[in-house]
């Protein structure tokens, strides 16, 4: 019994410090990979932002606001912390990271819209596979979108069985290959309109959860406290959805209330000129690099109006 | 628990130091066991776990109750068809009920144009429900041909009836081999331990790497066979035909394994049956537990092949009807299990159906052609008999072998699956080099493997396959039967 238990470890456990090892080291290796998802924290982990405005909000904010545009125009330094397919309650998590590692910032562009305060499911789990071995990483996010067991206890596991969550190409995609796809956290989509989510529009109900109301509140009135400026922004939306959303009146209604309690600006963009254009959109709710870049200087033209970084 | 999950790899190695290191003394070591497979059940619905107490608990009684009439045989015998009937009751209820209803509700509806709205209920099908009641079968009518003495313990035939490493795929045990190694003392025994590890990581190879790949492509083309040509159905058919063999073999070969490891040894349940040289001798080797069961309890009752020719096919029909039923309540089962008998009866009249006792090309290392062909033969029917049983209906059945006959014979574009096929080819060559030994891993005694850091490689070249090629966690199919 004993040489079996003795063969049995001699077996498994120099093999699996292996395995970590060689997990480590290509999770150490993998933050630098230019998938988007992972890019998205690359800067912020290793606290080289040090940004006087931050953008924040989903993928509507994340394609939507250039911080190249902001910065030349206001003469500041902006980084867009945009979180695909994300409402506020991974937001914040993200926001929580970021300040721990950052420097405080002076002006906040909040995003907002009708998916917000919503819970969504599906992150995109991929993007924290680097930073296994981060503890505030850890702490932070895993327990929102835990990991399996196998992912947690089987070192290089979640790397290479990226193929069946069809997220990822494959194990090359953690792989640095020096390309960048972000611009200081933002990605100009360069894709030409197709209609798509145009027929959801006007099914898509403006839901506010409970708990991620609490979490956006808490979060506005800490800013409010440490003195940090709050612009909300209603970024484009292609007119033929405006139209379409018979939730509008409510969100709209929503806001003011909480714009109003925290007096904080609103900015509203839904109703601009190119919203009735599909070249500047892909889809219903997403411009593209042509469409993102004019609204980002408009952005940019009305915040420096309304002299906040000043 | 399933034996390809995160909790059964806790669970294993955590049983088997309380079992050897912690609880002394076999009937302590039963109750351990008895207490680990109801947790390895109870795990999937522990509401289930009463079903198999009862079913323990009326083998248990009608055992005691046979031994107390000994010398009456006609009250042994009440006592034992009330057991039979109690347990085949429970296992119509769960498996049969509704299959039945609506075929009787089909029946009236087509006939008289009667509506029976009443007849269908919302059951849940327990898993193993089959593998455990043949096997709790078993003992009482074993008790009752005087094979086996009834036991006065009952944590002992709790233990026979739930052992966890066979408990919901089997082998389905007979009390004769299992029971009375409940019954005394087991000693750790280091070669059969490190075989039976061997015997398991063989198993997951066939289980995670080839059975869960094919059926990934084989659940999402199988609706689509329409659109398919003629050659990629057949390649469909016998990617199924490959991952019903690994799925189920590889269940077995984990379950024998970890038996191995607790000092058990079950009965072999595959004997490589795709290299068989004729129907007869495939259904010699493949399931062996449920064929030997059905052979003994009802086959050779009435009356085998001591009998005229055409009770010998009544027979077959019989046993092979009773063997569709019992993987599916449905009747795309039954239909392979009466085209399996229509094949068997082929060779009953020919006279040739006991042929074929040994394996083929024995001490060769490749088939004469003769054999060759005998087994693509075999094979090419074993397939036709799986795409039966795979369709999820007659309808399907039937279209899925007009499509092959009618559909554009070949397209390239369409025929896919070959990195598994390969994987497939690839694990059979390496069961045909071992087809002499119990399992394919059994390889201590050839050299160069029996340099321990040779069989090392081996197995670190396994596990990196299967942590690389690992399907999606599939249940294993024989789980619903």
């Amino acid at each position: 019994m004993k040489k079996f238990i003795k063969y049995c470890l001699l077996f498994i456990l120099p093999a699996y410090l292996l395995l970590a090892i060689v997990d480590y080291v290509f999770s150490q290796s993998a933050k630098r990979s230019s998938n988007y998802t992972i890019e998205a924290w690359y800067d912020l982990m290793n606290g080289d932002i040090t940004a006087d405005a931050v953008v924040m909000g989903s993928s509507r904010a994340w394609e939507h606001v250039n911080p190249l545009i902001l910065d030349s125009i206001l003469s500041v330094n902006t980084y867009n912390l945009g979180m695909d397919g994300r409402s506020f309650d991974s937001q914040i998590l993200k926001y929580h990271l970021y300040r721990e590692r950052n420097s405080k910032p002076k002006l906040i562009i909040q995003n907002i819209d009708v998916f917000s305060l919503i819970n969504r499911a599906g992150i995109k789990k991929i993007q924290f596979f680097p930073y296994f071995w981060d503890k505030s990483m850890r702490a932070t996010f895993f327990p929102v979108e835990p990991f399996t067991v196998w992912e947690k206890y089987l070192p290089m596991y979640r790397f290479v069985h990226i193929n069946s969550r069809s997220e990822m190409p494959g194990l090359s995609a953690f792989i640095p290959d020096g390309k960048k796809t972000l611009t200081k956290g933002y990605r100009g989509e360069t894709k030409t309109w197709n209609g798509m989510a145009l027929a959801a529009v006007d099914s898509i109900p403006f839901l506010v959860s409970d708990t991620i109301a609490q979490q956006f509140e808490t979060y506005l009135a800490e800013a409010k406290a440490e003195g940090i400026e709050v612009i909300f922004v209603y970024c484009p939306i292609y007119f033929g959805a405006t139209q379409k959303m018979t939730s509008l009146k409510s969100i709209y209604d929503y806001y003011e209330q909480v714009a109003g309690k925290y007096m904080i600006p609103i900015l509203d963009y839904t109703h601009m000129s190119l919203c009735e254009d599909t070249s500047y959109f892909y889809n219903a709710m997403h411009l593209n690099k042509k469409g993102s870049d004019i609204f980002s200087d408009s952005l940019a033209n009305d915040i420096k109006k309304m002299g906040i970084l000043k | 628990m399933l034996f390809n999950s995160f909790e059964f790899l806790v669970f294993c190695p955590l049983v088997f130091l309380l079992y050897w290191f912690v609880v002394k003394g076999h009937k302590w070591q039963n109750l351990l066991i008895v207490a680990a497979s109801y947790v390895f059940y109870g795990w999937w619905d522990w509401r289930f776990l009463g079903l198999i107490a009862l079913t323990s608990l009326l083998s248990y009684g009608s055992g005691l109750l046979i031994e107390r009439f000994t010398g009456n045989r006609k009250a042994q015998r009440t006592v034992s068809a009330a057991n039979i009937v109690f347990n085949l009751a429970i296992l119509f209820i769960f498996k049969y009920y509704n299959f039945f209803a609506e075929s009787l509700k089909a029946l009236l509806h087509s006939t008289l144009g009667y509506e029976l709205d009443w007849a269908t209920m919302n059951i849940i099908l327990p898993v193993g429900i089959s593998f455990y009641t043949f096997q709790a079968l078993s003992y009482s009518i074993d008790v009752y041909r005087r094979k086996v003495r009834a036991t006065h313990d009952i944590v002992e035939l709790f233990a026979y009836i739930s052992f966890f490493p066979q408990l919901v795929a089997g082998p389905i045990e007979r009390a004769t081999n299992l029971l009375p190694q409940f019954q005394r003392d087991r000693k750790f025994d280091y070669s059969q331990a490190v075989d039976g590890m061997r015997q398991m990581l063989w198993g997951f190879m066939k289980k995670l790497v080839i059975a869960d790949n094919c059926a990934l492509l084989v659940d999402e083309q199988w609706a689509n066979y329409q659109h398919l040509p003629g050659v990629s159905i057949f390649l469909l058919g016998v990617l199924f035909t490959i991952q019903i063999y690994c799925d189920f073999s590889g269940y077995s070969d984990i379950a024998i394994g970890c038996a191995r490891l607790f000092g058990f040894n079950l009965m072999r349940n595959f004997n490589y049956p795709y290299f068989s040289r004729s129907i007869p001798e495939f259904w010699r080797r493949w399931h062996i537990s449920l064929m030997t069961w059905l052979r003994d309890y009802i086959y050779f009752p009435l009356g085998g092949s001591r009998c005229s020719r055409p009770k010998i096919i009544r027979n077959v029909f019989i046993v092979w009807a009773l063997s569709g039923l019992w993987h599916g309540a449905d009747w795309t089962f039954v239909c392979w299990g009466l085209y399996h008998a229509t094949l068997l009866t082929i060779y009953v009249i020919l006279g040739i159906n006991t042929k074929y006792q040994h394996n083929v090309a024995y001490g060769r290392l490749l088939p004469s052609i003769k054999e060759f062909l005998q087994m693509a033969m075999t094979f090419v029917l074993a397939v036709f008999g799986w795409m039966i049983f795979r369709a999820e209906s007659m309808e399907q059945a039937i279209g899925i072998f007009k499509a092959m006959a009618s559909n554009e014979f070949y397209n390239s574009s369409v025929v896919t699956g070959g990195t598994y096929l390969l994987f497939g080819i690839i694990a059979l060559a390496v069961e045909w080099l071992q087809r002499e030994k119990q399992h394919a891993l059994q390889f201590s005694d050839i050299r160069p493997f029996n340099h321990r850091a040779v069989r090392w490689a081996v197995y670190y070249l396994i596990i990196l396959i299967l942590f690389i090629y690992a399907g999606t966690g599939q249940t294993f199919i024989y789980f619903q039967f």
